[in-house]
């Protein structure tokens, strides 16, 4: 097929050029001998690969992945990050966007991992918005393509930043927002523009915006700079296309005859094979141009010629220009089959486009309120622009200096010359002093808005916090005491619980404001998935219980031993289990976790019977602030915060959180991340091998108990009575048990509390141990202790206990752990 | 207020506390009282906690290893990290739970587990 690309598309082409030159210039040691040589060698040879013949890039990079496992441990994880990235830009160029999502994700989470952001961190980002864009999810594109910026300036980075800066302003270009567009490629020629192919790529890039704005006579202009460069880089794929640019622009202009030039210099390009995809869009602009002189049997002909033998029920959107003048033409000579079915399918991509164009708007109107604002960027740039002006000033001293040396040494007698020359650089002098003051006050500037944010943001937390510490903290006392009973209890249970949720709120901020300013961070620890997701539903299965909600907790496929950030996943998990609840009024509520071993990922899946999302909202509801309407915000409540929390956090762990959704029957909310498994204490059956049971009613005590006691026990359980205790023992796993006499000596019969614990550790085969107190020996002496197996007086130290619990051979390990911390 | 609902949680466990207004009468109590426990708070009229907390640690008794846990409505990110590389044992923020109070205090005790301290 040889039809003319569309304009936008084209430039974006160019620009992934432009990206791939640049990697190339990472060193890559080309013989292989060690493992890191053979590495590094796979790499270049993906490199190489990529723009020529991706299928081949894939494989190289596939092989550098295997052999990043046995790079030495300091490189493993940037070697594993290095090797999804470029083996998901290969998928990325060969337009499987299914394929390298995934790669890209882990690339990422990989170089996250590895330590402080590197250009490789940056460069995968640019490939991720690339593969953004590619999927039409134009803010997350914006935000990524805005990081890559911000660490490639802090980097020092300026050709890598000026090509993210490219990105941006095709984003806007696609937006429809020309002036955008225009303003970052300026940006992006200042940063840097040292290097032919790029400055190509944005010359074409503000030749197509001044096109856009009618501003043609510089649009050619552009256009022209761009040809002569193509021509020095010897690109004829590039000059063909950067000339149709050239005639389009002509041809807007009604410069026919000159169109017409530079359409025969274009067709000239046939003979060269690299250039034989450019050639359509020459038929399709020569088509124009008969068309616009009116000779439309000469247009007929080469429309038909530049269709060739296309199916026109399947348009592509870069056959728009193409099939909008092959409608003209045949609408022109009354062949209205032929016109129809071009109308037919300009209108199927028309709606594609507005859809996107849409999308795309919305979005970038969106961006535009991010959190850094507005006068912050200008302080910013104004004061790039400032450090240019006073490098330049400082250069120019220095040459003035030189020749006042050379000045001074051939004619010392030339006063007035010497004089001159000191009143000149006494005045260039004053010109870098004053710049620099400039300089100094608007770095002073920018520190101070930069502190004043932050001050707002932790002076807002704090005084929310205070006293919410005060209303939680005494609902917190008051549900602690058990006599307080019936109506009251549930009235304060509904002032902690709004305090609850008013806590959650001022949390939900701060990490927005944290990951607007790029200060959230990700751990990476090992912790038992299985447990925490327990731990998590346990809160919620006691809220849906209350709401008359069934919950269904499968967890008989997750994996146990993962690493990753427990509290930020648990914060996910809960924000989703949260809503499930909150918008489910009769149904079940359901949690699964999975494992795929193979793609090494995970999904846990939060499903509920609830009111459901609208098609038309679905996307929506991942934005901040943003629940389906009005309406549900009134009778819900939250600040629909939530969900871009949980999205955030998903992506900047290498995940996502989709969704799935019927309205009226409910939703589907899948966490997909990257699993990277732990040996975890698998061989800990559910119920404990080495279990040991605290029966003790002070919070303190228990805490203090566990913290002594654990190290030895597989597994630590609390019983606050002695029916409680009984209860647990018969559960089983339980091999020591240790009462606290404090809690016992308030029941009525000690004796028979004693008795109902002794004899149910009897049946369970624990052993029984008794604390007691010593100003109290003897009420303990009596039969009462019949059924316990050591009695142990109070006050003990802690490496004592352990000793007499569990045994001599313990010894050594307990006193270190607790004579260090005595000492 | 905060003073109060703490105090009234540890009434709850059975804990008794002394309440201090600023640091520099906290650690007057300090020099005259044996404590198991300081809970220090960073924002208070005159001296702030982390200075406090300094001055604990300067010590040249026993008292100098006393367990400390900070107590503070501050989320400055890396707020942990500083209080823990100052000396501090453990951080909680409020709101605080009860139940992790509790825990710290318990582990507190536990980690200073010499002869007689489970009583």
């Amino acid at each position: 097929m040889s039809i003319a690309i569309l304009n936008s598309r084209a430039t974006r082409f160019l620009c992934v050029v432009m990206l791939w030159c640049g990697l190339s210039l990472y060193p890559a040691a080309a013989r292989a001998v060690s493992v890191g040589e053979q590495f590094d060698s796979l790499v270049a040879d993906a490199k190489a690969a990529m723009l020529v013949n991706p299928p081949q890039a894939i494989d190289k990079a596939k092989a550098a992945r295997q052999a990043a496992e046995v790079l030495p441990r300091s490189r493993r994880t940037t070697g594993i990050a290095t090797a999804q990235w470029l083996q998901g830009e290969a998928y990325l160029r060969l337009g499987d966007v299914v394929h390298a999502r995934p790669l890209i994700d882990q690339a990422f989470a990989y170089a996250t991992a590895a330590g402080p952001a590197t250009k490789l961190t940056g460069d995968i980002l640019l490939s991720r918005g690339g593969l953004h864009t590619a999927t039409a999810q134009v803010a997350a594109a914006l935000t990524d393509y805005q990081q890559a910026h911000n660490l490639f300036r802090d980097l020092g980075e300026t050709r890598s930043r000026a090509i993210a800066l490219l990105s941006i302003a095709l984003l806007y270009q696609e937006a429809g927002d020309y002036e955008s567009a225009l303003r970052y490629s300026d940006q992006a020629r200042d940063v840097y523009s040292a290097d032919p192919q790029l400055l190509l790529s944005i010359f074409n890039n503000r030749g197509m915006a001044l096109k856009e704005l009618g501003r043609l006579r510089q649009a050619e202009q552009q256009f022209r700079e761009a040809f002569t460069l193509a021509k020095t880089m010897r690109s004829p794929a590039l000059e063909a296309r950067v000339l149709s640019n050239i005639a389009r622009s002509e041809l807007r202009a009604r410069k026919i005859n000159a169109a017409d030039r530079t359409i025969a210099q274009g067709l000239t390009y046939r003979r060269k094979r690299e250039a034989a995809a450019e050639i359509g869009q020459f038929w399709v602009l020569a088509a124009q141009s008969a068309l616009q002189r009116g000779d439309t049997a000469r247009a007929v002909m080469l429309i038909t010629r530049a269709f060739g033998d296309v199916d026109l029920s399947q348009p592509t959107l870069s056959d728009r220009e193409a099939h909008e003048t092959a409608y003209q033409t045949f609408k022109r000579v009354g062949d209205e089959r032929q016109a129809l079915a071009h109308l037919e399918a300009l209108k199927s991509l028309d709606d594609q486009t507005s859809k996107l164009a849409a999308s795309t708007n919305t979005a970038l109107a969106a961006a535009r309120f991010d959190f850094a604002n507005q006068e912050l960027r200008i302080a910013k740039l104004r004061n790039e622009d400032l450090a240019r002006k006073n490098a330049f000033e400082r250069s120019r001293v220095e040459t003035q200096q030189m020749i006042f040396a050379a000045a001074a040494i051939v004619t010392v007698i030339v006063v007035a010359l010497l004089a001159t020359s000191l009143i000149v650089i006494r005045r260039s002098r004053n010109e870098v002093r004053a710049a620099n003051v400039d300089l100094a006050a608007s770095n002073v500037a920018l520190a101070k808005a930069l502190a004043a944010k932050t001050e707002f943001l932790a002076t807002t937390s704090h005084e929310i916090r205070t006293p919410l510490n005060g209303i939680l903290g005494m609902t917190q006392v008051m549900l602690a005491d058990a006599t307080l009973g019936g109506a009251l209890r549930d009235r304060i249970g509904i002032v902690h619980s709004a305090g609850v949720t008013m806590r959650a709120l001022v949390d939900d901020i701060l990490d927005v404001a944290k990951m607007e300013t790029g200060n959230l961070s990700v751990e990476q620890a090992p912790f038992d998935l299985k447990e925490m997701l327990r731990d998590v539903c346990r809160l919620w299965q006691e809220q849906a219980r209350d709401k008359g909600l069934s919950f269904a907790l499968d967890l008989d496929d997750a994996p146990r031993g993962i690493e990753g950030d427990a509290a930020r996943l648990r914060q996910i998990v809960f924000n989703l289990l949260s809503n499930a609840i909150k918008f489910t009024d009769a149904g079940t509520i359901r949690l699964t976790a999975t494992a795929d071993a193979t793609a090494e990922r995970m999904r846990i899946v939060v499903s509920d019977n609830g009111i459901g999302i609208p098609a038309d909202k679905l996307d929506m509801i991942f934005e901040s602030f943003r629940q389906v309407d009005a309406g549900t915000t009134r009778r819900f409540g939250g600040t629909g915060l939530g969900l871009s929390i949980c999205r955030n956090l998903a992506r900047a762990m290498g995940g996502d959180v989709s969704v799935e959704s019927v309205e009226g029957q409910g939703s589907t909310f899948t966490i997909d991340l990257p699993l990277v498994r732990v040996a975890a204490a698998d061989h800990v059956a559910e119920t404990g091998l080495n279990g040991l049971l605290i029966v003790d009613r002070n919070p303190i005590t228990r805490a203090m108990l566990r913290t002594v006691l654990a190290p030895h026990a597989d597994t630590v359980s609390f019983a606050a009575s002695a029916a409680e205790a009984a209860a647990r023992l018969d559960e089983g796993g339980i091999v020591q048990v240790l009462i606290d006499d404090a809690t016992i000596r308030n029941a009525e019969d000690i004796a028979a509390a004693l008795d109902e614990i002794g004899q149910a550790a009897r049946r369970a085969g624990a052993h029984t141990t008794l604390l007691w107190s010593a100003p109290d020996p003897q009420a303990y002496r009596r039969a009462d202790t019949a059924m316990i197996d050591q009695l142990v007086a109070k006050p003990i130290a802690g490496v004592r206990l352990t000793e007499l619990i569990y045994g001599q051979n313990e010894r050594s390990l307990s006193e270190t752990g607790l004579v260090t911390h005595a000492a | 207020m905060n003073r109060r609902v703490v105090n009234d949680m540890l009434d709850v466990a059975g804990a008794t506390m002394t309440g201090a207004e600023s640091a520099e009468i906290g650690l007057a109590l300090i020099d005259e009282n044996d404590f198991n426990i300081v809970l220090l708070d960073l924002r208070m009229p005159g001296m702030d906690g982390l200075t406090a907390l300094k001055h604990i640690r300067d010590r040249k008794d026993a008292k100098a290893d006393l367990p400390v846990i900070v107590v503070t409505a501050d989320t400055a990110i890396d707020l942990r990290e500083r209080c823990l590389a100052a000396g501090a044992d453990e951080v909680l923020f409020k709101p605080v739970a009860m139940d992790s109070l509790f825990d710290a205090i318990g582990r507190m005790l536990a980690k200073g587990a010499g002869d007689g301290m489970i009583a």
